[in-house]
């Protein structure tokens, strides 16, 4: 968490899922810039710089938010609507990691602005693979608004 | 919960149930009656040593009475019999006390002891016994025979004579018409009686009715909000079964997936063997978990129906299936399928199912060969796969459809018992009927229809 540039925050609130995610990240070595909360509260913490998370007011925003859906205290939904009330956060892409497939959960995620949603494959070998193929999209693919933010607000600078 | 009783209509059974009971008391007055004539017969006996007359001629109407009633029970004849036998009483005591005047009003009393059977017709025996023997009687009386004792009269003029005829017809005809009158004024109480009961029965039914009707709209009411609160928790149930049961599988498989790669060389074949088998079997219940999520989420899917190209759905599966299993040795050959009306996703997966389950019990066949195809015509088509795999014994047919229900072991075809429970559903669903029929090792067909 010393690291200023994080590339991913991954809210996962089962450790062991949380760490296979991890291990198949490492696979394709997208886990270096990872920072790991396990619940809804701790999640918005961090995007919105508060509690013991204060210090990161000035720091870039995550590249990708890797959010489950159902989360202790504050569920992965919420997250989502708070992150996209913030000017601040609401132009970090979101990817729902869900064990649910239910069309509710689908509906809403992409309506509250998610910008894909992934049902985590029951299959070990398709798990880890799904989630290279996010974490490569995601962080070599898509061109990312919060670099170029960073760059503009060091021209500024 | 009320419920509406609705009594049997009751019609002249309720009659033959009075006079029925009308019928047993007036049979048991009459035994009474009978010993008191009888007896009065023994009494007069003494006055002019009448004994002989008194046994015979009385013990010989009391025979023909109970033997009439014995004998044919059913019958009314006795009550004739009855009727008759009066009568001849009055004869006899008559004769017994030598013409006696005031004898001849016994036949009074006889007509009036008929009346309790409500019966008009019974005064007749008893009339042409009395007009029979006045007739025989007098005529022999008035010819000069002795012994005849019918009356004291010397002589009977005319005025006595129609007197005597005026009284007895009109003693005979009024107690007649009693007996008559009284019958339909039974009658006529009993369809009185029943006319109300019908009608309170018939106030009491509608008021219930209306009853009902207030309380079902509340009714309804309440189980809609039951059921919906029902419905939610089931969503609930299954949203808990979806992430909570899948992830800590998928924790499973994956550390397994760990060990058995970088612990090859730590383990030794039997820990090995331990590991992969830890891991199918998480694998199993994931697919179990999955099949009954899409199964209990099949019985809330509304229907989506379109005009269905079935060709095409076919087609799709079939290829998607090869894709899936290039060295399938399966021929599969599918005919002319028509168009028809079903949810498109749901029927496509209804062929999933029938097609990967065709292939999969025909894989241990030399020459796996699958036929698909329709019969019918438009609206009523029965589409059917025939392959000829393993097959099944027909007496678990009724097992097929069943959830968890199996009719090969997992070691010879792999499987969870959820995918025909999932394929029945969905015909149901669309109103159709699903069935089969198969030969133990030489294959099995299936057959839906969908409306």
């Amino acid at each position: 968490m010393q690291n200023n540039k994080i590339d991913i925050l991954l809210v996962e609130d089962n450790p062991h899922e949380a760490k296979l995610t991890i291990m198949s990240l490492k696979e394709h070595s997208l886990d270096n810039n990872l920072v790991h909360v396990d619940d809804g509260a701790e999640a918005l913490d961090f995007l919105f710089a508060r509690g013991k998370f204060a210090d990161r007011l000035h720091k870039p925003n995550p590249r990708v938010v890797l959010l489950d859906l159902n989360l202790p205290k504050i569920g992965g939904l919420e997250v989502l609507r708070q992150m996209k009330l913030n000017e601040r956060t609401n132009n970090i892409p979101v990817v729902i990691l869900s064990s649910s497939n239910q069309d509710k959960d689908v509906v809403e995620g992409y309506a509250l602005g998610a910008n894909s949603y992934v049902v985590k494959p029951m299959e070990f070998d398709n798990f880890t693979k799904a989630i290279g193929d996010i974490g490569s999209y995601w962080m070599l693919l898509n061109e990312s608004s919060t670099l170029l933010m960073m760059n503009k607000s060091k021209m500024i600078v | 919960m009320e419920t509406l009783t609705i009594q049997p209509s009751l019609g002249s059974s309720h009659f033959d149930e009075f006079f029925r009971e009308n019928k047993e008391k007036s049979d048991k007055l009459m035994n009474y009656f009978l010993a008191i004539f009888f007896v009065s017969g023994l009494l007069l006996a003494p006055f002019y040593d009448t004994w002989l007359v008194a046994i015979g001629i009385g013990g010989m109407s009391l025979l023909a009475y109970y033997s009439a009633k014995l004998v044919l029970p059913k019958s009314n004849l006795y009550q004739y019999i009855l009727s008759a036998a009066l009568g001849i009483f009055m004869a006899q005591y008559i004769y017994q006390m030598h013409g006696l005047f005031e004898m001849h009003f016994i036949a009074f009393i006889a007509s009036a002891i008929l009346i309790t059977y409500q019966n008009w017709k019974l005064q007749i025996p008893l009339t042409l016994v009395v007009v029979a023997h006045h007739a025989t009687f007098a005529y022999l009386q008035y010819a000069g025979y002795d012994k005849v004792y019918f009356t004291q009269l010397d002589y009977m003029s005319l005025q006595t004579f129609i007197i005597h005829v005026i009284l007895a017809a009109m003693i005979f005809v009024i107690c007649g018409l009693w007996a008559y009158q009284i019958k339909k004024a039974n009658e006529r109480q009993i369809d009185l009686g029943l006319e109300v009961g019908k009608l309170e029965e018939d106030k009491m039914q509608k008021e219930m009715l209306k009853k009902l009707n207030e309380t079902l709209e509340l009714r309804v009411q309440e189980r809609t909000v039951e059921l919906e609160t029902v419905n939610k928790e089931l969503e609930g149930f299954n949203y808990s079964v979806a992430h909570d049961l899948r992830a800590p599988l998928r924790v499973i498989q994956g550390y397994g997936k760990m060990i058995m790669k970088t612990a090859v060389s730590k383990l030794d074949e039997n820990e090995m063997e331990g590991v992969k088998d830890m891991v199918s079997n998480a694998k199993h219940m994931g697919k179990l978990v999955d099949d009954l999520l899409d199964f209990s989420r099949m019985g809330r899917t509304q229907l989506a129906k379109t005009n269905v190209s079935m060709d095409e759905v076919v087609n799709d599966v079939v290829k998607e299936l090869k894709a899936a299993e290039p060295n399938s040795p399966a021929e599969i050959k599918i005919s002319d399928l028509d168009k028809v009306t079903c949810d498109p996703v749901l029927i496509k997966q209804v062929w999933i199912n029938l097609i990967s389950n065709a292939v999969k019990y025909s894989r241990k066949k030399e020459k796996p060969v699958i036929e698909i195809g329709s019969t019918g015509v438009n609206g009523n088509q029965m589409f059917f796969i025939k392959d000829n795999g393993a097959g099944f014994d027909m007496q678990y047919a009724d097992k097929l459809f069943g959830v968890f229900q199996r009719l090969h072991k997992v070691t010879e075809y792999e499987g969870t018992g959820v995918g025909l429970a999932l394929v029945h559903r969905i015909v149901t669903k669309h109103g159709g009927k699903i069935w089969a029929e198969a030969k133990t090792n030489e294959g099995a067909t299936f057959y839906f229809t969908l409306s």
